[in-house]
């Protein structure tokens, strides 16, 4: 099976300004892919250049095999995209813009456009300039999902809903995953990356600087070292620990490498306590972003 | 066609308001001032020689023809132009502006639709317009003309005369939409175009003025001058194809942009 995402170097400069450089992902059809890295890293920026909303300065992309820009027409009508924050024209109601979103497609989604309203509780007749931010994120929720898309793009989706509407989309994103579309999932918050993901690419001003399976991220690489002492440890170092924080008799750092090289160190020191657990990924997140401290 | 059709839904109204406005005054400069004018005509001369001839000409009084059907109907078109110019200039600006507007870019260029096309049909919706509306004035102005010139009747002539409000506004439609694409925010759309409206009005009354021809290379109410039209039966080559070429280059001009240009993130 083909790559529903792919890009190679995919580079985009706005005059002088960064954008993205050679960015290369792969995204494999049916799966659920997160893009997490801060604001202004380039996460919009390589999503608007897969939906033909920018126009990339090099490298390319494809999705389901075709060119994301000489083939956009083709490409958009397979595509469902929810951006972070969602605008829709003055005095419509949301009925009248959906069927005016579904009026672009090639098939009839008129029965969908209920069945999503009704999973989302969501009044179709008011007019949405009169909606409060969740429900006007529900109408592009539904807005991008009507057509049943092979591809879900969602682009900061989130913000604006709460907690127990962001679990009924969560679970909207997953059966239309077991439908069989691939969902590229773009995020700043790593819990609901987390949540839903099965592989992450991780992106840091511009470039992509990790691409794992959420589980490898967790598990294989990282554990989260804390101990108390019986006395202050002086100056605390050790091979593949990283982000270490001490404060009296308690320190903590995050480790990668054998585990028997970390019980070895520790056994060596006056402990009066210790944990070793999984680290929150937003806890790993933060190791790439410390700017050249990083040991590897 | 779903673009041209909701575009069309969201500006028929405002078009139909104008287009009623500009009928109805047409209809009363010619059935209720048109015999009053030529009757009290040595009245309005020795009025009007009281006050400098430039100022006659701002206010498009041409003093050679003015007592005539077609003098007074193309006295009368420097205010249609500004009703016309405005209603066109509007059109262009709202059309194309609308998803900057209402900051949904987003929605509308992420569905299956090549820009060149959602361009195209939004600029079908906006000529459709014209071209009704026009429709109605020039018949309006070619019954007006059977029942009030005297012959022999020109119809050719008058027919040229009426269409150059056309051919001005797809002019304002161009400018409009070049306007619409490069900014980088629209306020206000009827603002703008009762600015862009009145200023071709400034242009043409300071054209008059000054009696400078050079100065009706920017003056777009002139280009397709309507008295010409009316009294020769035909405009001057020269300054009609200024506006043609204007018109199709702006708009070439706004077509480029709309459909290379990158959508920034809100």
């Amino acid at each position: 099976m083909g790559y529903a995402i792919e890009t190679k170097k995919l580079t985009k400069y706005y005059g002088k300004a960064r954008g993205i450089v050679d960015v290369d992902l792969a995204v494999e059809e049916g799966e659920i892919f997160g893009f997490i890295g801060p604001n202004g890293a380039g996460k919009s920026t390589t999503i608007r250049t897969l939906l033909g909303l920018i126009k990339k300065s090099g490298g390319f992309a494809t999705i389901f095999g075709m060119d994301c820009e000489k083939d956009k027409v083709k490409i958009l009508s397979e595509v469902g995209y929810l951006p972070g924050e969602v605008f829709y024209y003055d005095n419509m109601r949301a009925i009248d813009l959906l069927r005016y979103s579904a009026s672009f497609y090639k098939k009839d989604c008129a029965k969908r456009i209920v069945e999503l309203a009704d999973a989302l509780s969501l009044d179709l007749n008011k007019k949405i300039e009169d909606m409060s931010l969740g429900n006007k994120k529900k109408v592009g929720i539904v807005q991008g999902l009507l057509h049943s898309p092979r591809l879900i793009i969602l682009d900061e989706p989130t913000s604006g809903l709460d907690p127990l509407m962001q679990r009924t989309f969560f679970e909207l994103i997953q059966r239309e995953n077991e439908r069989g579309a691939t969902v590229l999932f773009s995020s700043h918050i790593l819990g609901e990356v987390q949540r839903i993901c099965n592989r992450v690419a991780i992106i840091k001003e511009g470039r992509i600087v990790d691409l794992r399976s959420i589980g490898d991220l967790r598990k294989n690489s990282y554990k989260k070292v804390s101990f108390t002492s019986a006395s202050p440890i002086e100056s605390f170092s050790l091979a593949g620990a990283a982000q270490v924080a001490q404060d009296g008799v308690q320190t903590s750092f995050l480790y990668s490498g054998e585990i028997n090289a970390l019980l070895q160190a520790l056994a060596g020191m006056p402990l009066v306590n210790a944990d070793i657990s999984e680290p929150e990924l937003e806890e790993i997140f933060l190791h790439y972003y410390e700017d050249g401290e990083t040991e590897q | 066609m779903n673009v041209f059709r909701f575009e069309l839904r969201r500006t028929w109204v405002g078009v139909a308001v104008w287009t009623l406005v500009m009928t109805g005054l047409l209809a009363g400069l010619i059935t209720g001032a048109l015999p009053a004018f030529l009757e009290s005509r040595a009245g309005v001369e020795s009025m009007l020689a009281n006050f400098p001839p430039a100022f006659a000409a701002a206010f498009g009084m041409q003093m050679d023809n003015l007592f005539s059907f077609g003098g007074l109907y193309s006295f009368g078109f420097l205010y249609f132009s500004i009703f016309g110019t405005i209603m066109a200039s509007g059109l262009g600006l709202n059309l194309f502006s609308r998803e900057k507007r209402e900051k949904c870019m987003d929605f509308l260029l992420t569905k299956p639709r090549a820009r060149g096309r959602l361009f195209s049909e939004k600029l079908l919706a906006a000529l459709t317009l014209l071209v009704v509306s026009n429709a109605l004035f020039i018949i309006e102005s070619l019954a007006l003309y059977r029942a009030y010139a005297p012959a022999p009747l020109l119809i050719g002539h008058a027919l040229l005369a009426a269409s150059s409000l056309l051919l001005t506004e797809l002019l304002f439609l161009s400018i409009g939409a070049v306007i619409a694409v490069l900014a980088r925010k629209i306020r206000s759309v009827s603002g703008l175009a009762t600015a862009i409206g009145f200023a071709g009005f400034l242009l043409s009354a300071l054209h008059s003025l000054l009696e400078e021809e050079s100065l009706r290379y920017i003056t777009p109410f002139q280009y397709y001058d309507t008295a010409k039209a009316f009294f020769n039966g035909a405009f001057e080559a020269k300054y009609a194809l200024i506006g043609v070429a204007l018109t199709l280059g702006l708009m070439a001009a706004a077509y480029a942009r709309y459909t290379r240009v990158d959508i920034p993130a809100l």
